[in-house]
């Protein structure tokens, strides 16, 4: 170890043998000079202008960014060949391309289905209400032990307009 | 060596924008980055134009300097990244350009100079940029910690790596 250290010591003092130079004269001229010029240049930066500029060249990117893809949205539809929208002008299927579906159930009750109101449908029900009001003002009041809405004939339970 | 912002002048001037901080920077640092540049360049001419690059740099960016909390590290590490960029333009790390002198004293002539410049270069960066630091500017293992942002610990042991590496290449140079 000690002649480990000996050596390393031999090799400090060689390098001491050599130097480095020392920044010239000339030298120091061009930097300060060089660094005075840039010092002088970058002086009219106040620095409330550094933020301000940098956003304003962020808001500038931004509403050039949105210019270019508004500009671009608007032309690339009107490029593109007219067969890609087909499918907008396809005809409904016939009824039974529906029943043949996975919901021809649905479908099949929904076609099924009359008319909702019709004048006869809506004349049956009239007379059938009339019946029940008829039939309600001959019998008697219900009795008070009984639960009102299990004696209650004022209205059909079920409203039925397709029977 | 690492000072609170508002003791040192170099910073203080930097807070008043004042041009004299060029000076003072110059006086502190120039020695020492010419040192570090050449140790990364290998090259006196390569070293002295990456200076000027430097200087210009850090006036550049004076308003971080003027409250950073590391003056000298700030400085190197800007030294560290135009060497950088330097270099990736040079495409070859080291040019062959004499950067020591032999001490006029000495009885040993130029050709030691050269020969332990040629032993420098073939030490990695990080160990032969600490020799010459200690060796060539007289730094401590502290000055070269805050100096290159790493721990006293760490210089020394490269500092120690790159002795041992330097006394195998000069093996037949020793008496």
């Amino acid at each position: 170890m000690n002649e480990m250290d000996r050596e390393n010591n031999e090799i400090e003092r060689l390098l001491r043998q050599a130097k480095l130079p020392k920044p010239s004269a000339e030298l120091e001229e061009r930097v300060t000079s060089a660094a005075r010029q840039a010092w002088d240049q970058a002086a009219s930066d106040v620095p409330w202008q550094i933020p301000v500029r940098r956003v304003a060249i962020s808001a500038a990117a931004a509403v050039l960014m949105i210019s270019f893809a508004n500009y671009w949205a608007d032309r690339v539809p009107a490029g593109r060949p007219t067969h890609e929208f087909v499918a907008s002008t396809v005809e409904t299927p016939e009824l039974d391309d529906w029943l043949q579906m996975p919901c021809d159930r649905l479908v099949r009750h929904l076609t099924n289905r009359p008319p909702a109101f019709t004048s006869a449908t809506l004349r049956k029900h009239m007379e059938k209400v009339r019946r029940v009001l008829d039939e309600s003002e001959s019998t008697e009041p219900p009795d008070a032990a009984t639960p009102v809405e299990y004696k209650s004939r004022l209205l059909p339970a079920r409203l039925n307009f397709y029977s | 060596m690492n000072r609170h912002s508002a003791d040192d002048p170099i910073q203080a001037a930097l807070q008043r924008d004042d041009p004299a901080a060029v000076r003072l920077l110059w006086d502190r640092y120039a020695g020492d980055l010419l040192a570090f540049l050449q140790a990364l360049l290998c090259s006196r001419h390569d070293a002295e134009d990456v200076l000027q690059t430097v200087f210009v740099r850090i006036v550049r960016k004076r308003r971080y300097l003027a409250d950073a909390r590391s003056l000298d590290g700030y400085v190197f590490q800007i030294a560290r990244n135009e060497a950088a960029s330097f270099t990736r333009l040079r495409r070859c790390p080291c040019s062959g350009d004499p950067w020591l002198e032999a001490v006029e004293t000495d009885a040993r002539p130029q050709e030691w100079a050269e020969e332990l410049q040629a032993a420098l270069t073939r030490l990695p960066q990080e160990q032969r940029e600490i020799v010459v630091l200690k060796a060539y500017r007289g730094k401590t293992f502290q000055e070269i910690g805050e100096m290159l942002d790493m721990s006293p610990n760490t210089a020394a042991s490269r500092y120690r790596y790159g002795i041992e590496k330097l006394r195998a290449l000069l093996k037949d140079a020793m008496p």
